[in-house]
C-alpha cells in the first residue's frame, strides 16, 4: 500500500532510515524513481543486517514528485523450514522519514506489500512511499 | 497396540485443537521430525529419563515428549512432557541473522549469553507406582531450562561471518536480476503487476540451495562450551486424589559442556562430549512416621559421551550429599536413532539410594514438534 510524505518547502534535507527485525537473513535496497521513469538506488544495507542507518535521500526538491521504494528481502534458510511460515509473518520493518513538511514519520509494511515466495524460504517486502 | 495408536492420534487431533485457537499459530501439520526429543527438566527432576545430564537440543517452538519404556506391561506410555519455547512466539524488532547465530557486529564478539532469551519452559505429567503401598501417584511438574553461556569455536564464528555474507551477496545478487526482470517503479504505480512479476521471477530464478544451506549447517554444530541452567518444581497426587497432593520436589541445576568435534568433515556429527553437573534437590517424597518430609540433597557428577551420527554412548556418574547418608547414580547409556521418527534408549545401571535402585530401561522416545506455521504460501504455477 502506497503511503505519502510531504516533503515541503525546496532545501529541506529529506532522511530515511529503515530498521528491519528477523532471526532470517535480511537484505534492504532503496530505489529513488522519478517522473519519466527514472530509478535509481540511492542506498542499500550491509552485510550486518537489513537496516539502513539514517540518510539524506536529497534535497525536497529533488525528490519531490517521485517515489521512495524500499525493497527488503528476508531468506530464512538459516532456520528450520518448519518455522519459516510464523517467522515470514513476525518480520518488523519500519521505515522512518524525516526532514520535509510532515516532520518525523514512522510507517510500517502492509499485507499486500509482502510476497511469500520459494515455499516460504524468502520473504519480499516492498514499501512505495509516495514523495509530495 | 491398538490403544498406543489412539493416544498417538489423541496427542496429534489434540495438538492441533491447541494450536488453532491461538491467532499466532496454525497447524496445518504437524510433523514428526527431529527426533532429538528434548529431555524436559521436568522429567529429570523426577529421574524419569536414562540419563540425569542432558544437553538441550535445539529449540523448537513446541514439542510434546512421549517416553514410552518397554518394561511397562500394557505398553501405554505413561510419561508425557510438553516442551515450548517462548523466544519463537514473539517479534523480535532488533533481531538480525548474526545475532541469532550468536554473533555481536558491534563489538564483533560471540554474545555467549545470547541464548537466554531462548530458554524454554516444560510440563510433564507422569504416573508411577509406590513400591511400599502400591498406590498410583501421579506426579505434575513444571520446569525451566536456559542455556547460560554458549561458547563457539574461532573458526565456527569465522564460518558463520562468512556464510552469512555469503548468502547476502547472493540475495543483493538476486535483488539485481530482480530490477532487470521487473521495473521496480511498478511497485508504486501498478502493484498488482509488480507483485505478480516478483512472484514469476522467483519462480524462474531457482537459487543454489548448496551455498544457502551453508549458514544453517554451521549454526548446527555444537558450542566447544556450553553452561545450561535448569529449575524444576514438582507435586504428587496420591490416589487420584485432588486433596491428597504433596509437594514433591524442587530441583535447580548447571551443567557444564565441553565437546571436541571428532570429524574430519567439519559440519560432521562426531563429538566426545564432557558434561559436569551440580545440582541442588529439596525432596519432599520419603516417608518418616507416617508424615512426609522434606530432604535437602546436592549432587555432582559428570557423564562422558562418544557421540555419532546413529547412535550415542555415555557413561554418568553422580554422587549425592545429603545430611542422612551419601549416596550416588552411576550407568551406561545408549541411544540409537532407528529413524527420523524413532530413537531407541537404554540405560543400565545403579540408581540413587539402597533399595529399589536399579536402573534397567529399555524404551522408545518419540517426539511430536511443530514450529508455527500460519502463513500459507504458495509458488505461481
Amino acid at each position: 500500500m502506497k503511503r505519502t510524505y510531504d516533503t515541503g518547502i525546496d532545501t529541506n534535507k529529506i532522511e530515511l532510515a529503515v530498521n528491519v527485525g528477523t532471526v532470517g537473513t535480511a537484505y534492504t535496497s532503496v530505489y529513488l524513481s522519478r517522473s519519466g521513469g527514472q530509478n535509481s538506488k540511492i542506498d542499500e544495507s550491509n552485510e550486518d543486517s537489513g537496516s539502513i542507518k539514517n540518510t539524506i535521500i536529497g534535497e525536497a526538491k529533488q525528490v519531490r514528485a517521485g517515489y521512495l521504494i524500499i525493497r527488503t528481502t528476508v531468506d530464512f534458510s538459516n532456520i528450520d523450514k518448519e518455522k519459516w511460515q510464523s517467522e515470514a509473518e513476525k518480520i518488523i520493518v519500519k521505515y522512518y522519514l524525516d526532514g520535509g513538511f510532515s516532520g518525523n514519520q514512522v510507517y510500517n509494511y502492509d499485507t499486500d506489500d509482502v510476497d511469500i515466495v520459494l515455499n516460504g524460504k524468502v520473504v519480499v517486502i516492498t514499501k512505495p512511499i509516495e514523495l509530495t | 497396540m491398538k490403544k498406543i495408536y489412539l493416544i498417538i492420534v489423541f496427542f496429534i487431533l489434540a495438538g492441533k485443537n491447541a494450536w488453532s485457537q491461538s491467532k499466532e499459530i496454525k497447524a496445518d501439520t504437524i510433523t514428526l521430525k527431529e527426533l532429538e526429543i528434548p529431555n524436559s527438566p521436568a522429567f529429570i527432576l523426577l529421574d524419569q529419563t536414562p540419563s540425569t545430564i542432558e544437553r538441550p537440543s535445539s529449540s523448537k517452538a513446541f514439542a510434546l515428549s512421549i517416553l514410552n519404556s518397554f518394561q511397562d506391561s500394557n505398553g501405554i506410555p505413561k510419561n508425557y512432557a510438553v516442551d515450548f519455547t517462548p523466544f519463537w512466539f514473539f517479534k523480535h524488532p532488533n533481531m538480525t541473522s548474526l545475532k541469532y547465530a550468536g554473533y555481536n557486529v558491534e563489538n564483533k564478539k560471540q554474545r555467549v549469553f545470547g541464548n537466554i532469551e531462548r530458554a524454554s519452559i516444560s510440563f510433564a505429567f507422569i504416573t508411577t507406582n509406590d513400591t511400599l503401598t502400591q498406590k498410583t501417584i501421579n506426579n505434575l511438574s513444571i520446569g525451566l531450562r536456559f542455556n547460560l553461556i554458549s561458547i563457539r569455536s574461532k573458526q565456527d564464528i569465522k564460518d558463520i561471518i562468512k556464510a552469512n555474507s555469503d548468502l547476502i551477496k547472493s540475495i543483493r545478487e538476486r535483488d539485481d536480476r530482480l530490477n532487470n526482470f521487473v521495473d521496480i517503479s511498478l511497485a508504486a504505480t501498478n502493484p498488482t503487476l509488480y507483485h505478480l512479476k516478483v512472484k514469476e521471477f522467483y519462480a524462474q530464478d531457482r537459487e543454489k540451495e548448496n551455498s544457502e544451506e551453508k549458514l544453517k549447517d554451521i549454526l548446527a554444530r555444537k558450542s566447544v562450551f556450553a553452561i545450561d541452567g535448569a529449575i524444576g518444581y514438582n507435586k504428587f497426587y496420591l490416589d487420584n486424589k485432588f486433596s491428597n497432593g504433596h509437594f514433591g520436589r524442587f530441583g535447580a541445576w548447571l551443567t557444564l559442556n565441553y565437546s571436541w568435534h571428532i570429524d574430519k568433515n567439519a559440519n560432521g556429527k562426531n563429538y566426545f562430549n564432557l558434561y559436569a553437573i551440580g545440582r541442588y534437590l529439596s525432596d519432599g517424597t520419603s516417608i518418616s512416621n507416617g508424615e512426609y518430609q522434606k530432604q535437602n540433597f546436592y549432587d555432582f557428577g559428570g557423564k562422558a559421551e562418544f557421540e555419532f551420527k546413529k547412535i550415542s554412548l555415555a557413561y554418568e556418574y553422580i554422587y549425592r550429599d545429603s545430611s542422612n547418608s551419601n549416596t550416588f547414580r552411576s550407568n551406561g547409556l545408549l541411544k540409537y536413532k532407528i529413524s527420523d521418527n524413532l530413537l531407541l534408549t537404554g540405560a543400565f545401571g545403579k540408581n540413587f539410594g539402597s533399595n529399589n535402585n536399579l536402573i534397567s530401561m529399555l524404551g522408545i522416545n518419540w517426539g511430536l514438534s511443530t514450529g508455527t506455521e500460519k502463513a500459507t504460501a504458495k509458488e505461481p504455477k
